[in-house]
């Protein structure tokens, strides 16, 4: 016979157990950030120690009793970690020892981000605030310094991500500053430098993408040494408003956009460099030299705007024009470029326009203009130069003699080319026996057959004025142009054994 | 001599708590002649349902005990660990000697 009885009710629960939910495989920490530590526990939990390991070596106890609420917050210090590392794991056990669990591994990052604004404020007197800066800005103001650094750093691997990155305001005297940027800019007035800086950097490579990204306000002596720069997108990126000696012996440049560069007043030396659209450059006053070697590439009307006083734009410019009024030089340049070598690629006018006053153009000047009003000049001109490749032409109606003209464009229905004639006429032909540019005439002597000594005859009898009108061409248009460069001093025309007419015309220049 | 018989049970008791999976002593005291007397079964019972119901079979007839205690291994998982629970244990009563 069987019995039975029963036990009191009695709790049975899970076994005591802790899981770690954060960090996990997937977090990436730097010092200075805060890592929220999370746990579940199962069974009866009591207060627990938290520490952090680095593969199996604790580097430090965050806590060596908390309450069992599932969360930490930990802000970690670099005296918490050894060093970066993938394989950081946090450990948490009750205090008695049991239960206990380690988090998987994650990452700690030993170099410090900042991502707030103002995280980094010097304001008085540092002789030196570091020797290498690990420095990734990610808010404006990250950096202000705002009096009398002797010196900021001496590599700074920096990239900026928000405007105001660095405002330096006052007298730094020789910062010797690295400053590379990693990655682009992307932000309004992120460097600052408002007075008396005797150096910038030593090398600087800097993409900068926003308009105000460099405001250089007064008496800097020297910006830098060799300037890496790209400024792609957005205007008034760099604005020198007052005397600068010398901006750079080096710059590698390429603008893309209008206003990139404006230079107000007393400048030496401005820059080599690569431009690209609208009002690039402006130069406004007193320009001693802008620059030794100017690579430039040109894509918009008035990129370069020269108003006073150029001493000498460039020793050698090799200039590429693809719009209209790519050059203004208003008054007084002495001399403009000592080789200018020019090409005008498209169909804009005004790709040059000088309007007074010009000692000569240019020593060398060689030109493949392909319209009409490339070069305009107004006013004064004592020499022009003609060189082989100039276009410069007379029209007499359909009949137009080409002055200088290499190879074998003729763009005229009946054109005839003075040197080539000279070589290449054949019987009918107009041929030009005689051809003197000096300083104060120039004759030419062509030889017409009898249709164009028509076409010449004819344009002196419709043209009453036609002594101080001669139409002269410095390009291959056919729209006329007169640019008065020369009168005509004496125009005669004499049959000649053989049928050839014999033109013979004197111009006097004004 | 009386039948032997179990007065109560001593573990686990009503303050008892114990981990799932894990191995306790059940423990009772007697009365009687118990030279002739077995525990035969033990069975883990649940009242979650609100009715008292056999969860797990923890000892059986089939290896009796007779003794003051007997081992006994939880389920390594209940349905409702932190609820109450209650042991049945069933035993053959005693006789008289022949």
């Amino acid at each position: 016979m069987a019995k039975t009885v029963y036990s009191g009710t009695f709790a049975i629960t899970a076994p005591a157990s802790i899981t770690i939910t954060n960090p996990t495989s997937s977090t990436s920490v730097s010092v200075g950030d805060t890592l929220n530590i999370t746990w579940t526990t199962t069974g009866t939990v009591g207060n627990v120690k938290i520490q952090v390991y680095k593969g199996s070596s604790s580097t430090a106890t965050l806590t060596n009793s908390t309450a069992n609420d599932g969360s930490y917050n930990w802000t970690i210090q670099s005296g918490d970690i050894n060093g970066s590392g993938t394989n950081y794991k946090i450990k948490i056990f009750e205090t008695d020892g049991s239960p206990v669990d380690y988090s998987d591994a994650f990452t700690i990052s030993s170099e410090i981000e900042r991502t707030a604004s103002d995280d980094i404020s010097i304001s008085q007197a540092i002789s030196k605030a570091t020797d290498t800066w690990m420095h990734v800005f990610s808010n404006s103001d990250d950096l202000g310094i705002s009096q009398s650094v002797s010196k900021v750093v001496d590599t700074w691997a920096h990239i900026f991500t928000i405007g105001d990155d660095i405002s330096i305001s006052q007298a730094v005297v020789n910062d010797d500053v690295y400053v590379y940027l990693k990655s682009n800019t992307t932000h309004l007035d992120e460097i600052s430098i408002s007075q008396f800086v005797g150096k910038v950097v030593d090398d600087w490579k800097h993409l900068f993408t926003n308009s105000d990204d460099l405001g250089i306000s007064q008496s800097v002596i020297k910006s830098v040494d060799v300037w890496y720069h790209k400024i792609p997108i957005i205007l008034d990126e760099i604005t020198i408003s007052q005397s600068v000696a010398t901006s750079i012996d080096l710059w590698i440049h390429s603008v893309s956009n209008s206003d990139d560069i404006g230079i107000s007043q007393s400048t030496t030396k401005v820059i080599t460099g690569n431009r690209a659209a609208i009002d690039d450059i402006a130069i406004s006053q007193v320009v001693a030299k802008v620059a030794d070697v100017w690579f430039h590439n040109l894509t918009n009307s008035e990129d370069l705007s020269i108003s006073q006083v150029v001493g000498k734009v460039v020793d050698v410019w090799y200039h590429r024009f693809t719009n209209g009024d790519d050059i203004s030089i208003d008054s007084n340049a002495v001399k403009t470029a000592g080789t200018w070598r020019s090409i005008v690629v498209q169909a804009r006018q005004d790709d040059i326009s000088i309007t007074s006053t010009f000692e000569y153009t240019t020593q060398d000047w060689a030109q493949v203009s392909t319209n009409i009003e490339d070069i305009s000049l107004s006013q004064s001109v004592d020499r022009f130069v003609v060189q082989d490749d100039d276009n410069l032409r007379f029209v007499f109606g359909s009949t137009v003699i080409i002055l200088g003209q290499k190879g074998s464009l003729l763009p005229q229905s009946n054109p005839i080319n003075v040197r080539q004639l000279q070589k290449t006429a054949g019987a009918g032909q107009a041929k030009v026996t005689d051809y003197a540019d000096a300083d104060e005439f120039l004759d030419l002597k062509v030889k017409l057959n009898d249709t164009q000594k028509s076409e010449v005859i004819s344009f002196f009898s419709n043209n009453t004025v036609y002594s101080k009108n001669p139409f002269i061409y410095l390009d291959a248009d056919q729209t006329r142009h007169d640019v008065r460069l020369w009168d005509f001093d004496s125009i005669d025309i004499e049959k000649e054994q053989g049928g050839m007419n014999l033109l013979s015309i004197r111009m006097k220049l004004e | 001599m009386a039948v032997c018989t179990i007065t109560a049970i001593t573990y686990p008791t009503s303050s008892t708590s114990v981990t799932q999976g894990s191995t306790i002593t059940i423990t009772w005291s007697r009365t009687g002649l118990c030279n002739n007397w077995n525990v035969t079964d033990v069975k883990l019972q649940s009242n979650y349902s609100g009715s008292w119901t056999n969860v797990a079979d923890l000892w059986n007839s089939s290896d009796p005990v007779n003794s003051n205690s007997l081992n006994v291994t939880l389920p390594s998982s209940v349905t409702n660990p932190g609820d109450y629970y209650r042991l049945k244990v069933e035993y053959e009563l005693g006789g008289f000697e022949p």
